[in-house]
């Protein structure tokens, strides 16, 4: 991918705001996303993340506001867009009473790629995850790292242009989350576009170009890790991250307990 | 409706017909929900069997349809498979459809076996076989597509079966199919 490619935006979020009943869950939020770039989205729990996902990958309508993907409308080609993505949505589910190859290819014959191409890119992917004796079990007798790779595996058999990774290692032993990250990272190198949320942070530090820091569905900072340890004068993301979710007073308090406790 | 998405609501019909219709389970319970119900009325009464077989037939499929196509689908969102299959390139009616189509052949499959079962068994003759063919279909369709409102509605499985089961009650099965 050339420079030029690289500074182009591919997510273009605008004004984007969604209601559920009186709950406002995700406030008017403005970011970009460029070709190539691995984007943290990192919030505390309820902060909107899982929402915004949803929104972009035409899961849920947007009450007010909108966004393009590969400059496309994700409310009026909402179709479209779904044919340019892959997501890993925060379960891993695929169909348990299939196996491993059935499930990539149910979802290869939704996508409508082609048996040849599919049954080349099956191959490919288990191959790329090392995955290849498990592709006659069911997915129900896998492990949760397993049925997590796999998962990956059922978003990249159309070969999208943007992947969608919504809390990819929550819940996997630390071994797991290690190969995840890797094949993360292999994939980008390959040209993929990646968005990735997640609330450990230092997965982002590691992974991640640039960050988007939402808290109470409203953004408050976008820029690389870099930047924004400079921009907080933190030592680490973790540090600038708890700066910016004013988090700082309830790290303090537990500290403080934790101090009494001590003596 | 594009041939892609065409597709893609066979490829999802396909794939609930093997992965939950076409069970061993379902499909004996199927054949012998029919069977224990013909039962029941024959040694009520053994000579008026024949007339009935039109209503059981209508039952089974009910039963096939209405129930498979809500508990399914309920089963799907509570397993979050269905917002897999929302987040295919296809519209939401291309999903249903395939949903739907699922169980319309289920239920015809199921009251197909009943069908060819009366007319082995019980020498039941069949005086418009397109006819009755048509029905079957169409019936398949109504309550497929009442199965798919029903899960609309409800969270848990078991009030899926409740609600699916509701019109039994009230003997709204029994019209549908004209006796052939």
């Amino acid at each position: 991918m050339d420079t030029k490619q690289k500074n182009e935006n591919i997510i273009e979020v605008s004004d984007l705001t969604k209601y559920y009943g009186n709950f406002l869950a995700v406030n008017k939020i403005n970011f970009q996303v460029k070709k190539g770039e691995i984007f943290g989205f990192l919030g505390p729990n309820g902060a909107g993340k899982t929402t915004t996902i949803k929104m972009l990958t035409g899961l849920a309508k947007p009450s007010y506001g909108n966004a393009r993907i590969n400059k496309k409308d994700i409310i009026k080609q909402t179709v479209e867009v779904k044919k340019i993505i892959g997501v890993v949505t925060e379960d891993s589910n695929l169909y348990e009473e299939l196996t491993v190859a059935d499930n990539l290819r149910f979802m290869g014959q939704l996508y409508d790629v082609s048996k040849s191409e599919r049954e080349n890119r099956i191959k490919e992917l288990l191959n790329i995850l090392g995955i290849e004796n498990k592709k006659d079990v069911k997915f129900a007798k896998l492990s949760k790292g397993m049925k997590r790779k796999v998962t990956i595996a059922a978003a990249l058999v159309h070969n999208p242009l943007i992947l969608f990774l919504d809390e990819p290692t929550t819940g996997l032993d630390v071994l797991s989350a290690r190969v995840l990250r890797t094949m993360i990272k292999e994939l980008n190198k390959k040209g993929a576009t990646i968005f990735l949320t997640t609330h450990y942070i230092e997965e982002a530090e590691q992974l991640c170009d640039t960050v988007a820091i939402i808290v109470d569905g409203k953004i408050k900072i976008v820029d690389t890790p870099k930047n924004l340890k400079l921009k907080t004068k933190s030592k680490s993301l973790e540090e600038a991250f708890i700066n910016l979710t004013e988090l700082k007073e309830e790290v303090m308090l537990v500290e403080k307990g934790e101090k009494i406790n001590n003596e | 409706m594009n041939s892609s998405e065409i597709k893609g609501a066979f490829y999802i019909a396909l794939k609930d017909l093997r992965t939950y219709y076409l069970k061993p389970p379902n499909i004996s319970w199927g054949i012998m929900f029919p069977i224990v119900m013909a039962l029941a009325f024959i040694f009520r009464n053994p000579t008026g069997i024949k007339e009935l077989i039109p209503g059981l037939i209508a039952m089974s499929i009910l039963f096939a349809s209405t129930s498979a196509e809500a508990i399914v689908i309920v089963f799907e969102r509570r397993t979050k498979t269905f917002e897999r299959l929302l987040l295919a390139p296809l519209s939401i009616k291309s999903v249903l459809f395939g949903k739907v189509m699922g169980g319309i052949i289920f239920g015809f499959l199921i009251s197909s076996i009943f069908l060819v079962g009366s007319v082995l068994f019980l020498k039941s003759s069949v005086s418009n076989f397109m006819f009755l063919t048509l029905s079957l279909l169409v019936s398949a369709l109504a309550f497929s597509v009442f199965g798919t409102l029903v899960s609309v509605y409800v969270k848990e499985i078991f009030d899926a079966m409740t609600l699916a089961n509701f019109p039994f009650s009230h003997d709204f099965s029994l019209w549908s199919i004209p006796s052939g």
